[in-house]
This record gives C-alpha cells, sequence and structure tokens, in this order.
C-alpha cells in the first residue's frame, strides 16, 4: 500500500464514523443538565418560601398599597375631626361626649383617685 | 443576556462551556453534538468496542461538565484536553483488558481477513473495516498517534500535549505507526479494491 491510499484511507475514516445513538447523546445531556451550576436553580425556591413582611402583610389587609394610603388618610381626618369638630357638628357629639368641643370651653377635669398628699395627712 | 446570541456558528468550544458554566442550557446542548463525535469515534478506534467507547465518551463528558466552572480561560484548548482524557480513560481500560488474558483474546478485533473477498464486493465499509483491524494490531501508543494525527486531525504540538510527550516523540510514533500500518494492509491491497486505482495513476 502507497503512502497516498493509506493518507485517503485514514482521511476517509473519520467521515465514516456512525453517529452516536441518541440513548447515548441523551445521557450524556442529561449529566450536563444535572452537573450545570445554575445560578437560578435555588432562587425561586427561596423566593417561594419566603414569609412576606410585616409591611407587606399590613398592607395586604388593606388591599395593597392604595387602600392602605386611604385608610390612613381616613385615620388622620378622623384625628383632625375629633380634636377640633366645626361648629356644625358640635351640637351633634356634645350630647354623646361632654369634654367635647374646642380646647378648654367645655372640658373638666374629674379626679378619679385621689392624690396620696391627703393619705399621708390623716396619718 | 446571552439567550439572543447565535451559538450554533463560529462560538468556540471554551466560550460555549463558559455559558455552560453560567447556567445556559443551550451551550450544554451544543457542546454534547459538536464533542460527543469526535470523542466517541476516537475511544471507537483505540478501544475497539462500540459499546465500551460509548462509556468512555460519556465517562469523559461527565467530567469535562464537573469542570466547567473551575475552568482558566486559556490555559488549555477544551478538545485537546477532552482527548487527554479519554486517551487515559482508554489507557486504563486497555490495561485493565491486559490483566484478564482469556477475556482479552476472545474480545481482540479480527485481525483483517487473509481470503481477499471478491473485489466487487469492496466497498469502502471494508476499507474502513480493514483499517480498524490494521490499527488493532499497533501497540497503543502509535494507535493512539496515528489516530490523533492523521484520523481526528490534531497537530504534533496537541498530540503532544495530549499524550504528555514531546513532539519528537509523537513524531517517531506517528511513523512507526504509519509503516506498521502499511506493511499490515499491503497484503490486502488488492483485496481492498486499491490495484486499480493505482494502476490508473500516471
Amino acid at each position: 500500500m502507497t503512502d497516498r491510499e493509506l493518507d485517503d484511507l485514514l482521511a476517509g475514516a473519520r467521515s465514516c464514523d456512525p453517529a452516536p445513538s441518541p440513548q447515548l447523546m441523551a445521557r450524556v445531556l442529561a449529566d450536563a443538565m444535572a452537573a450545570q451550576p445554575r445560578a437560578d436553580r435555588h432562587a425561586p425556591v427561596r423566593a417561594a418560601a419566603r414569609r412576606p413582611g410585616l409591611w407587606a402583610r399590613i398592607s395586604a389587609v388593606f388591599g395593597g398599597g392604595v387602600g392602605l394610603a386611604g385608610a390612613a388618610c381616613g385615620m388622620a381626618a378622623g384625628v383632625w375631626i375629633g380634636l377640633s369638630p366645626p361648629e356644625a357638628v358640635l351640637p351633634l357629639t356634645s350630647g354623646l361626649w361632654p369634654f367635647a368641643g374646642a380646647a378648654g370651653t367645655a372640658a373638666e377635669v374629674v379626679e378619679m383617685i385621689p392624690g396620696f398628699d391627703t393619705f399621708w395627712m390623716e396619718g | 443576556m446571552t439567550m439572543a446570541l447565535d451559538l450554533s456558528t463560529g462560538t468556540s468550544d471554551e466560550v460555549l462551556l463558559a455559558l455552560y458554566a453560567k447556567g445556559d442550557p443551550a451551550a450544554a446542548r451544543l457542546l454534547t453534538e459538536r464533542l460527543v463525535p469526535r470523542v466517541l469515534g476516537y475511544a471507537a478506534r483505540i478501544l475497539g468496542d462500540r459499546a465500551e467507547a460509548e462509556d468512555v465518551a460519556q465517562e469523559a463528558m461527565l467530567r469535562l461538565w464537573r469542570a466547567a466552572p473551575g475552568w482558566r480561560p486559556g490555559e488549555a484548548q477544551v478538545s485537546t484536553w477532552l482527548y487527554r482524557v479519554v486517551t487515559n480513560l482508554c489507557t486504563d481500560r486497555l490495561r485493565v483488558r491486559s490483566r484478564r488474558p482469556a477475556t482479552a483474546l476472545d474480545e481482540a478485533p479480527e485481525v483483517a481477513d487473509a481470503q481477499p473477498a471478491p473485489v466487487a464486493r469492496m466497498i469502502e465499509g471494508d476499507r474502513m473495516a480493514a483499517l480498524s483491524a490494521a490499527l488493532a494490531t499497533l501497540p497503543e501508543r502509535q494507535r493512539q498517534a496515528v489516530v490523533l494525527r492523521h484520523i481526528e486531525g490534531l497537530t504534533n504540538p496537541e498530540i503532544a500535549l495530549v499524550m504528555d510527550i514531546g513532539i519528537e516523540a509523537v513524531e517517531s510514533l506517528t511513523a512507526r505507526g504509519k509503516r506498521g500500518l502499511a506493511m499490515v494492509l499491503a497484503g490486502q491491497r488488492d483485496a481492498l479494491g486499491y490495484e486499480d486505482d493505482a494502476n490508473d495513476r500516471p
């Protein structure tokens, strides 16, 4: 056999290789997937397992951020009206709450527990 | 992100391996399609056993996947590194075979048939079978060097890296290996249909 014939034979050998079987390719690919260091492999699990924070839970009770903002506005308005009610509201509320009114106009101070100094004086 | 990148053309093995290490599944598929046929063909020629070569190919690829996260760019070519792994795995298996002489005799590839078949029946497959049988008669290191150089198409420096020897040793092994092949195949030249081809040449 001449050198040229041998070179041709060797050069043609690679192109005559049978293709790898689908089973082998599947096994190799399965190994690749199993060994692949995927950055997103654990992140979704952690995100799913993590409990929502306190703020998120409070917000959820009021139906989200918009609901929470509305509730806060309502609460602030209630406090404001309670401290200094408009004149038109006073006739309605004075019967229910005698101390309601402008500061110093109808407020009385009732001492429910007398001071201890009285007991000291009586011995 | 790299998803929009067309990885199928022109992307080096090294870049694909880096993408694989970052979690890109497409890179794993492309590397598998690109490398497994080469690894399998090389292992099959060295071992002379297709089933055993499949095991070696799978093991070599698994080692590549595991090496991917720590792969240092520019240090080694992926293909060269893989050929080296396959060479070592094949050497281990051939050593195991050599310790089992009875089994080795049973599993030894058949040397080319001494009785020439009719020329009309000689097809490319017969030539390849004769080549495989002739390769099996070579000493292991010569067989590795010849296959890497003349079938896998590696350069002598690459083969030196794969086989962990000097370039001169590679040249010596390939030259002796080719002489051995030519001697084995010389007796079958006519049967393999080379007579007419030779007569056609000036």
